[in-house]
């Protein structure tokens, strides 16, 4: 996971240096988004605990704070990577302040060198190129992706030599002989859309990429895939209403990733009766938002959608120049007769 | 929070509606929710490819296409689940106003279909704002307030007196205007010159006593403009050919200025006045007023023109939120409830 969990705003030196100051406790967490990591921090099928890894593009300055910030909301992380931009400034490494390519990826390859069996859940932003980063490194690991490749695509993405080579190195013993099938390691990216960019973008890398306007999104998505069971999804619902959602928006969110093909429509009338049977035969009283966000649910629309296929090959030369989304400047003129 | 409702089969197609839902719903002041109702194929096809906020915005299926070569019963028997009729009943469930760039005469019957008509009010009336010389109310608004365009061609005289209360309400819940003027719409300056039906309305627009508007008499077309009354009443007929009388002024004023760049000394005339012209051509511009609200009815339906872009159709949103918000429709059901209770009801017409 990586500074999604929280609301940062570096666009703006203003933004960046508001960010520094803020406290700990200042720092407010995306809805939805502390539910949903306590949940999927335990495995439902062997009650173990699974780890979690922070890496963040933010700087080592703010490692206090954000340290700080995830122990207040009751998480531990089990590793906390952040980006050196301090020392990239002091040795002129420019392009290693800006690129997300060349420090993300040897970050997770690295990680996964320790844990070589590990699978793995990955959340990032639609702020950077998160999706691009990750998807690779899936490929890479699951064998899709041959090592060798990477000295292109990395160099199509701007970056430089030495992070490539730091790149191809630990790639390299990470390479299996055997292609493994699709999700064998890399079980799903989740990408917030923060910047509510178009979705259609991340189309291009299948359906382990899931696009994602709030968290619930992503229970939703992580019970299809059996990593998450039924309460877990409603405890998410619940913190999505504590965190200033309506149920209105919350089931049109439901509608939307239906729509795009992830989530298929008979898996919410599932989730449906969960919240009736937990009422019912657990003697639960769920909480008056679930029962207004089950009401919502129940009267919108579902369509049927082909499912988003999974991909085996995917061109990450051709994705490398379509990374960093802009949000389109778009200026209607305002007459104060509609204010 | 408001909620609008928008017809995405209309006018240009759900590519324009899709993307003034969009922007509406990336517009974080704004706080509107959207409901697009059309072909949800091609809404999904569509929204994939436009930056929004899907938490924002929800999708209603309504497959019927409408054929404006038909009737508006044929069309509303052959095509039943078209987006105007879909749209009115999602809008009137939630109680949210209804926003559509499709074929007047059909909103009109659809909504006569669907929808309630306000307590009091016989008759429904399309407006529109027309630009004026003068400005009014707080916020100095340079438009007046022009009703019926369309939807009622023969009102009689109560009608003519509900129309002229519901533009007051409008005008002063919309622009910010306490107590409107209001004028009646005539060939003549002396009323014994009108038809009768028009003389029947001015005689009870004089006699009305109301804090809703001043009644300022009866007003010649060649004055709408220059600000002799905020709120102009006439009947249907003669309000669709004055308002695209206007709509054609602007567009042979924009061509002659076309014209005008043939020379180089009109050429720098013209871009002396550029920045000039460009305030009047804002004025002019109806995508900018955000559309014609068909006032009477138990919602806010804003119909915009068929060849409307997603500026107008996101202006017409804005319209939408702000006549919710001001609570126009409840203004006008409290306003047509006294004129009843005045004496002035309605006759029954059913216009």
């Amino acid at each position: 996971m990586d500074k999604t969990y929280i609301r940062t705003e570096f666009d703006t030196i203003a933004d960046l240096l508001r960010t520094f100051r803020q406290r700990p406790e200042d720092k407010q967490t995306i809805p939805g988004a502390r539910a949903l990591l306590r949940e999927l921090l335990n495995d439902k099928n062997d009650g173990t605990r699974r780890k979690i890894m922070f890496i963040s593009g933010s700087p080592r300055q703010m490692r206090r704070v954000l340290t700080e910030k995830l122990r207040l909301d009751g998480i531990e992380p089990d590793s906390f990577v952040l980006k050196p931009n301090l020392s990239n400034l002091l040795l002129m490494r420019f392009s290693a302040i800006r690129s997300q390519v060349g420090y993300k990826l040897p970050t997770l390859l690295r990680s996964r060198l320790v844990n070589p069996q590990t699978t793995e859940f990955l959340f990032g932003d639609d702020s950077e190129q998160d999706g691009f980063v990750y998807s690779l490194y899936a490929d890479l690991v699951e064998g899709r992706l041959p090592p060798a490749a990477l000295p292109n695509i990395m160099s199509a993405c701007g970056v430089s030599s030495r992070e490539i080579d730091a790149a191809g190195n630990l790639a390299g013993p990470l390479v299996h002989t055997v292609r493994k099938p699709l999700r064998a390691r890399v079980r799903r990216i989740f990408i917030h859309l923060e910047r509510r960019s178009p979705t259609a973008r991340f189309a291009a890398y299948g359906a382990r990429v899931v696009p994602v306007y709030n968290y619930f999104q992503a229970a939703l998505m992580l019970q299809v895939d059996d990593a998450m069971d039924a309460d877990a999804v409603v405890r998410v619902a619940d913190a999505m209403g504590r965190g200033g959602y309506s149920p209105f928006r919350l089931a049109n969110s439901v509608q939307d990733i239906v729509r795009r093909g992830y989530v298929p429509a008979d898996h919410i009338a599932k989730v449906l009766r969960d919240i009736g049977e937990a009422r019912v035969h657990l003697g639960m009283t769920p909480s008056r938002f679930i029962l207004d966000f089950a009401k919502a649910l129940a009267t919108i629309q579902l369509p049927t959608p082909s499912p988003v296929p999974w991909l085996e090959e995917i061109d990450y030369v051709a994705l490398a120049s379509d990374r960093k989304y802009k949000p389109p400047r778009f200026q209607v003129p305002r007459i104060s007769l509609l204010d | 929070m408001t909620t609008c409702v928008l017809d995405a089969n209309a006018g240009r197609g759900p590519e324009e509606a899709l993307r003034a839902a969009a922007l509406a719903s990336l517009d974080a002041d704004l706080d509107v929710d959207l409901v697009v109702v059309g072909d949800e194929e091609k809404i999904a096809k569509h929204l994939g490819d436009i930056a929004h906020d899907a938490e924002r915005l929800r999708v209603v299926h309504a497959p019927d296409a409408i054929d404006r070569s038909l009737s508006a019963s044929t069309i509303a028997s052959n095509s039943p689940n078209n987006a105007v009729s879909v749209g009115l009943r999602v809008a009137c469930e939630l109680g949210a106003p209804f926003i559509s760039a499709g074929h007047p005469g059909f909103i009109l019957h659809a909504a006569r279909t669907i929808l309630t008509r306000t307590a009091g009010a016989d008759a429904a009336a399309l407006a529109a704002v027309i630009p004026t010389t003068s400005l009014r109310g707080e916020r100095n608004d340079p438009f007046a307030l022009l009703l019926d365009i369309g939807a009622c061609p023969e009102p009689s005289a109560d009608v003519l007196v509900q129309f002229a209360l519901m533009g007051a309400i409008y005008a002063a819940r919309v622009a910010d205007n306490a107590a409107p003027k209001v004028a009646l719409l005539a060939n003549a300056t002396h009323a014994d010159e009108l038809p009768a039906s028009r003389q029947a309305a001015h005689r009870a627009l004089s006699a009305l006593t109301t804090d809703e508007f001043v009644y300022a008499g009866l007003i010649r077309a060649e004055h709408m403009m220059t600000g002799g009354a905020d709120v102009i009443v006439t009947d249907g007929f003669s309000g669709d050919v004055v308002v695209r009388t206007l709509e054609g002024i602007a567009t042979t004023a924009d061509d002659l200025l076309k014209q005008a760049q043939k020379r180089f000394r009109w050429r720098v005339g013209v871009s002396m006045l550029s920045s000039g012209l460009t305030r009047l051509r804002e004025l002019a511009d109806w995508e900018n007023y955000g559309g014609a609200p068909l006032l009477g009815f138990e919602i806010p339906v804003i119909v915009t023109q068929s060849s409307s872009h997603h500026r107008a159709l996101l202006n017409a949103i804005r319209l939408a939120r702000k006549v919710t918000n001001k609570q126009v429709v409840p203004g006008i059901a409290t306003a047509l409830a006294r004129l009843g209770s005045l004496g002035h009801g309605s006759t029954g017409d059913l216009s």
